[in-house]
């Protein structure tokens, strides 16, 4: 049974896990490669916006969103895990495109600078992708 | 009339010896002694495929519904290091540094910042799979974070340390104590762990001696036991014991790290600006 769940997740990468729920569980501090104290985990934003870039890449990914606040373009450097903790949530480096319009849910960063630690993309057809991010159960619920 | 001779103990008489013999023949089919020593027959184990770590913390924190693992092959918890004093006081210290830049959400500056390898012994622990390939000559073990290796050279005769050039694996030897690989590994430098990721730092020399004992227990679990000796450092030999689970069909992924935005300088860690972003 188990085995056929991690199946699931490396053998089917192109599979979303539509509606998925990110356990909140366990502290996975010691994974990061930079602290995560450096986001405001009493926080969590959500932006809808349009990628500008996308960074498959290790030791984290980037999505690059263009947001329009006040009128203006702003943006937003939201960073994820690295690339085998995203394909086990079924990400690919095609999972999100340049021009994707998409609302992001992150925790933004304490200093203030527009960027964050981007824990889930919702599509504009309402699908949620989690991205994992390491002790989840330590970010505010976003409003 | 004759006497008969008095029973001996070592003396039996031909149909005893032969009921004997089949019963002890049958027990032996089925006992656990017998099926060891079929498989001492048979020759060493083979530990090739992939491997991850049981229970798997990649699964179970990301995943609802993961059932608990099986408590005769979980990896137990891990007894902290017997630091002599002194270099006790250097990981409390680490440990204080940590939680104090956590406070100001800054980093520690770590190995792990700007992805150098988990080395030896730790990689043995890192939460991503690893992959065994063995061959009678050579064992390679590849961990995924980092894409790292270390190789195992089978009965070959471990190098004095002065002969060996310090690195993040060192030079590992084996040999088979019946179904038991034992592994011998010298030459670590004394900053793989020491300074390896903020939280797991552990302080250790040149000199230190690693020694693992890796196992079948069931036949899709391993266990290595790992003995890290280190007199300088440690009040006695530290061990503890590490579970993996086989893992079909998965194929190790690149973890290259070519995009990293933090980097290290004299003044501890920086971080290109996010409008700069990664380096080209």
């Amino acid at each position: 049974m188990r085995s056929d769940l991690y199946s699931k997740f490396i053998l089917n990468s192109m599979r979303l896990l539509i509606g998925a729920t990110i356990l909140l569980a366990g502290n996975h501090a010691a994974l990061a490669h930079h602290s995560f104290a450096m986001y405001d985990h009493t926080k969590t934003l959500k932006l809808q916006g349009t990628v500008a870039q996308f960074e498959w890449s290790n030791p984290h990914g980037y999505i690059e969103l263009a947001t329009i606040e006040g009128g203006a373009t702003k943006h937003y450097s939201l960073e994820t895990t690295g690339i085998p903790m995203m394909q086990r949530l079924g990400w690919t480096s095609k999972t999100v495109r340049v021009g994707d319009r998409l609302t992001a849910v992150f925790s933004p960063m304490r200093n203030g600078t527009p960027a964050g630690l981007l824990m889930e993309v919702i599509t504009t057809d309402g699908r949620s992708i989690p991205t994992g991010v390491p002790n989840p159960g330590s970010f505010a619920r976003p409003d | 009339m004759q006497e008969r001779p008095a029973p001996s103990r070592t003396r039996l008489r031909p149909a005893s010896a032969a009921l004997i013999a089949a019963i002890t023949l049958s027990a032996a089919m089925f006992s656990p002694l017998a099926s060891s020593q079929a498989q001492a027959a048979a020759g060493p184990p083979d530990f090739t495929g992939t491997w991850s770590r049981y229970p798997d913390p990649l699964i179970t924190n990301y995943v609802k519904g993961t059932p608990p693992a099986d408590p005769r092959f979980a990896t137990p918890p891990q007894p902290p290091p017997p630091l002599k004093p002194k270099y006790r006081a250097i990981w409390d210290a680490r440990v204080k540094d940590l939680r104090a830049a956590d406070e100001r959400g800054e980093t520690i500056a770590s190995n792990a910042v700007e992805c150098l390898p988990t080395g030896m012994p730790n990689l043995m622990r890192d939460v991503w799979p690893m992959e065994i390939l063995q061959t009678a000559k050579q064992i390679n073990i590849t961990q995924e974070l980092y894409t790292q290796t270390r190789r195992i050279y089978m009965n070959d005769k471990q190098k004095p340390l002065d002969e060996v050039e310090l690195g993040y694996y060192g030079n590992s030897v084996g040999h088979w104590e019946g179904q038991t690989l034992v592994i011998d590994t010298i030459g670590v430098k004394d900053t793989v762990m020491a300074t390896a990721r903020a939280g797991r730092d552990v302080p250790h020399s040149d000199a230190m001696r690693i020694v693992e004992r890796l196992k079948f227990v069931a036949p899709d679990f391993i266990q290595d036991e790992i003995t890290v000796i280190d007199p300088e450092v440690l009040e006695k030999p530290w061990t503890y014991l590490t579970s993996y689970k086989r893992l079909p069909g998965y194929r190790l992924v690149e973890y290259i790290c070519d995009h990293n935005r933090e980097y290290i300088d004299a003044n501890g860690i920086q971080r290109r600006s996010d409008a700069e972003g990664p380096p080209k």
